[in-house]
């Protein structure tokens, strides 16, 4: 098992889950839009929450060099298992904005890493209890693809400490150890409210994997 | 009796994503006052039509503590736990929607023609069949998938081991939605209860848990999330 220790990610919008303001419940219910793949009407019309997301991502590639430089050339994209097994045709939010990235020119979606066991949900764990990266790993499984020879960008909805993000490194550097794995959440959770700024919130930063608690911090939180 | 005809993407205020359109019906006929497009959050309570004293007692806890909360309670007006939901919704004064797996113009059981009469003139009665439509077995099971997609999250209070609620708790994780089994379908030793556990179904332990249930759906998603004023600063 290869233990990557950091990875870089991106995110581009954050809520608080204890900021009941009007920008708050904004950023909530744009999570929410997120998570159940709904409409979301923007500068850009009334789009799916995945392709709304892979529209502001461009944006921002297009004016911000850091972002383009993180996103890297034509990376391959895989998306983040959900937290228990899915089946066939089922809502997966990661794969959909995978797909709305490759649609945008960002990237080529491989959706090769799978969840075998149910792990519990953050929202109905404490934080304390919530499954550490080790539980996540296990729980996880990736199908063997020929190669990949280009840097990868793990693809999800939501980042809360990166837990699922480390785990999900780990399986790939596994598989094909001579890629550079870096993460991408659509939304960062910000714990306390008052470093809650607003949705768009794009930032740039690490998750950090502590092998003493078997826990990730991530900075910027 | 005023029946109109509206697209599930009408009811809901929203076009629905390719998930969602795999099993949607092409048009539902509903009958009732609640406001198009729906308001929310909305959960559906089902079960067996032949629960215990114990299924039917905690059915009532469920719904009057989702109802506090403002929440519409979504069943099927099937005996059992479904007439429980929707009357207990009723008594506490909050609103409800009946799905039906028979032509606005039928009711069944007979017995609950009163109560669907009332759903049908103060709140809301929804089916995917016309009237002339005859009713097949099959229609029910067709009905619990609708009912999946027409509600926030999903809670299966009782029910046994080859009840008509099984497709719709398979049809609620197929959408990504939250689905809740009650504490009596534990230790059954329900087959389809397990299976759905490792695909995600979480588990209510006790009326205190129905706290997670209103977790998940609040903010409510009423149609589009509307952003257009918000800036991207970059």
């Amino acid at each position: 098992m290869i233990r990557l220790l950091e990875i870089r990610y991106a995110s581009l919008l954050s809520y608080c889950p204890r900021d009941s303001s009007e920008k708050g419940e904004i950023a909530k219910r744009v999570m929410r839009a997120i998570k159940n793949e709904s409409p979301v009407s923007s500068k850009f019309g009334e789009l799916f929450a995945s392709e709304f997301i892979a529209k502001t991502l461009k944006e921002i590639i297009d004016k911000d060099e850091n972002f383009k430089d993180f996103l890297g050339e034509n990376p391959v994209l895989i998306p983040v298992p959900r937290h228990s097994p899915i089946k066939k045709y089922s809502l997966w939010p990661s794969l959909q904005i995978a797909k709305a990235m490759e649609r945008e020119g960002i990237g080529t979606v491989r959706p090769i890493l799978e969840r075998i066991e149910a792990v519990p949900r953050s929202s109905m764990s404490s934080p304390e209890s919530r499954p550490s990266p080790t539980t996540h790993y296990k729980s996880m499984a990736i199908k063997r693809i020929p190669t990949i020879s280009r840097d990868v960008i793990l693809v999800d909805d939501l980042v809360t400490r990166g837990h699922t993000f480390i785990a999900s490194a780990w399986h790939v550097c596994e598989a094909f150890p001579d890629v550079e794995v870096r993460a991408f959440a659509a939304m960062r959770t910000v714990s306390n409210r008052l470093e809650f700024k607003e949705l768009f919130d794009p930032v740039i930063g690490r998750i950090t994997y502590r092998p003493e608690y078997d826990d990730c911090l991530r900075r910027p939180s | 009796m005023r029946i109109k005809k509206v697209s599930p993407s009408e009811l809901l205020g929203r076009p629905l994503n390719e998930i969602e359109k795999r099993y949607a019906p092409k048009e539902l006929y509903i009958s009732g006052s609640m406001k198009i497009p729906l308001p929310g959050p909305r959960v559906a309570i089902v079960g067996t039509r032949s629960p215990s004293e114990q299924g039917k007692r905690d059915a009532m806890e469920i719904t009057k503590k989702l109802v506090e909360q403002g929440v519409i309670i979504v069943s099927g007006l099937a005996r059992g736990i479904d007439t429980v939901a929707h009357k207990t919704a009723i008594e506490y004064g909050g609103k409800t929607i009946a799905v039906l797996g028979t032509p606005l113009n039928k009711v069944y059981p007979k017995e609950n023609k009163s109560l669907q009469d009332l759903i049908m003139r103060e709140h809301l009665a929804v089916t995917q069949y016309p009237i002339g439509c005859i009713t097949k077995p099959k229609h029910f099971v067709l009905r619990n998938r609708t009912m999946a997609l027409l509600s926030d999250a999903s809670i299966i209070v009782e029910a046994g081991e080859t009840s008509g609620v099984i497709s719709q708790g398979w049809e609620t994780l197929r959408l990504g939605k939250p689905l809740f089994l009650w504490k009596l379908l534990m230790g059954r030793d329900l087959g389809w209860a397990k299976d759905m556990m490792r695909y995600g179904a979480l588990k209510l332990k006790n009326i205190k848990d129905v706290d997670f249930v209103i977790e998940e759906i609040f903010p409510a998603l009423e149609g589009t999330v509307d952003i257009k004023g918000l800036e991207i600063k970059i």
